[in-house]
């Protein structure tokens, strides 16, 4: 016996399934992110990244917007590892490029774009403006020297910053552990920031499954031309659709000759940098003043750049 | 309390393991993803239960923990309830693909891109009654001249999508096309022609068999099937088309 209307129980279907779909695919993400979080915690030492990267915050940007070559990771697991790379002393420059452009400048997500447009304008594009973006963000997130204005507390470098117990020493620091109490120790950041991020990914989930089973579709693509309104409103899709960036270019694939080349790139350029859910984990990094940065600073960034291509370009 | 919250934790992440290894196990997971996304929910389940060992592990030890750092001081039900939340959802909604009630929401998509990652050959190149749903939509959308297609043999299963304007003697069948996961879900469909259309139920499975002809549906050629046979289906394993 139906206990709802039939049209409110085809939407909660829909809503569940859609809201599923997010989850099921970014769980696992997640989980890799945590865990590799984990593995940087145990198996590297403080410091170990300030004195490999360059002095420089522009080099230091530069340089973290193309280690996710070496931490393959997308959005979701983005997050809590780039918190750890601060705690492990990696410069802030260096990982706001590192969080920006990692879940683009990855082996899989490169892969990803090049099996769905060719090598073309569309790959270096959206390859190039992530890095320029993200290394720029960094490099202004440079000019504020005293991380404990930017961060939460539990974000914070564990040494230097502000006194020695701002940082939480997420491990006692001893004589190198046994293996055992290795991969206990992996396992529990795993858990713990598994559930401290999972909130935010099941509630931008929810949000965007939400947005999607009510406002349709056709809302939004109606409007598809215009040098400048076909940037924002691709721009709009990407944060509402809050999809992983390692099949985003599937997805942008299907706008190619109804919407402008700049404003398919905006939408493979900021969709990865910023949607609901990796806004909601933002929230649990940094101070809310440093979110509104981490968001405006990129929006405005692709904005300019989509629509000086629409009209400065033929692509 | 420390002991309260990773036994919580464990609880949580071992029935996430058990939730997704079970929808492996059904075959529903296909309801929610692309099948190449099939080894990241088996690395999913393998990665809950081993951290659902780790917290057990935490909450069986004798020793409290002693760096408190980890587990926060008041018990937090924000997070739990957050977590334990789409457990909730997938076992209290009946799970249930995508269907004709989704279109309004989606759209109906007419020119789908014509392959991604080197995916199947032109849809040209197959069979007419090979050609699935999306075959046939990429087809006429890719087509110089769709009148090429005129009587070829259509044999496609998709699921009965109605509306209004199209009357009491025609109606859609279609499917759902799906990238990545429901999320980026987008409908593909073809017109029918078929005498009972009334009779059928909104979104029943149907296997539909008939020549081909071309159609219009809001400007777009789109491909119509003057059915010989509309018979009912089961819903296929895979209900989505991969692109």
């Amino acid at each position: 016996m139906p206990i709802l209307p039939a049209g409110l129980a085809d939407q909660l279907a829909i809503f569940t399934t859609v809201f599923l779909g997010i989850f099921v695919e970014a769980a696992p993400f997640l989980m890799l992110g945590t865990l590799a979080s984990g593995l940087v915690e145990v198996f590297f030492s403080q410091g170990d990244f300030g004195r490999l990267l360059p002095r420089h915050p522009l080099a230091a940007a530069a340089v973290g917007s193309l280690m996710g070559l070496a931490f393959p990771v997308c959005e979701c697991g983005v997050v809590p590892l780039a918190r750890r790379l601060v705690h492990k002393g990696l410069p802030l420059p260096a990982a706001i490029a590192f969080l920006l452009a990692a879940p683009v400048m990855n082996p899989i997500v490169i892969a990803s774009t090049l099996a769905a447009f060719g090598p073309g304008p569309i790959l270096y594009g959206r390859v190039g403006l992530t890095v320029l973006i993200a290394v720029a963000t960094g490099a202004v997130f440079a000019l504020q020297r005293r991380p404990e204005r930017l961060l939460l507390p539990q974000s914070l470098p564990a040494i230097g910053g502000a006194g020695a117990d701002a940082g939480r020493p997420l491990e006692l620091r001893r004589a190198p552990p046994a293996l055992a109490e290795r991969v206990r120790r992996v396992l529990v950041i795993g858990v713990d920031e598994f559930f401290e991020m999972g909130r935010y990914l099941v509630f931008g989930g929810l949000l965007a499954s939400l947005m999607q089973t009510f406002i349709p579709q056709s809302a939004l693509l109606g409007v598809s031309s215009g040098p400048v309104v076909s940037v924002l409103i691709l721009i709009a899709l990407a944060v509402l659709l809050s999809i992983c960036s390692t099949v985003d270019a599937f997805i942008a694939l299907a706008f190619t000759g109804t919407f402008t080349t700049g404003s398919i790139l905006s939408f493979l350029v900021f969709g990865p940098m910023v949607d609901i859910k990796s806004t909601l984990m933002f929230l649990g990094v940094f101070r809310r003043r440093a979110v509104v940065y981490l968001i405006l600073l990129p929006l405005l960034m692709t904005i300019l750049a989509g629509v000086f291509i629409n009209l400065n370009t033929t692509w | 309390m420390t002991r309260a919250y990773r036994l919580t934790q464990t609880v949580i992440l071992a029935a996430l393991g058990a939730f997704l290894g079970w929808k492996l196990w059904t075959g529903e997971v296909f309801f929610y993803i692309n099948e190449r996304f099939q080894p990241l929910i088996v690395f999913g389940t393998a990665a809950a239960l081993a951290l659902a060992a780790g917290a057990a592990w935490m909450a069986l030890r004798r020793a409290p923990e002693h760096d408190h750092a980890h587990a926060p001081a008041r018990f937090p039900f924000g997070s739990v309830l957050f977590a334990a939340l789409p457990l909730l959802l997938g076992l209290a909604v009946p799970a249930r693909p995508l269907g004709a009630s989704a279109i309004d929401n989606k759209g109906l998509n007419t020119s789908p891109p014509l392959t991604v990652s080197g995916g199947p050959a032109v849809p040209l190149d197959i069979a007419p009654q090979e050609r699935t749903i999306l075959d046939w939509v990429r087809a006429f959308n890719y087509a110089d001249d769709v009148a090429r297609f005129h009587d070829q043999p259509a044999d496609v299963v998709g699921f009965v999508y109605r509306r209004p304007d199209l009357g009491d003697t025609r109606f859609m069948v279609g499917r759902f096309v799906v990238t990545c996961c429901a999320a980026d879900a987008s409908g593909v469909a073809m017109l029918v022609d078929w005498p009972d259309a009334a009779q059928l139920a909104e979104n029943a499975w149907v296997r539909v068999r008939g020549p081909v002809r071309a159609a219009e549906l809001n400007g777009q050629p789109i491909p119509l099937i003057a059915a010989v046979s509309v018979e009912p289906t089961e819903q296929p394993e895979h209900p989505y088309m991969y692109p």
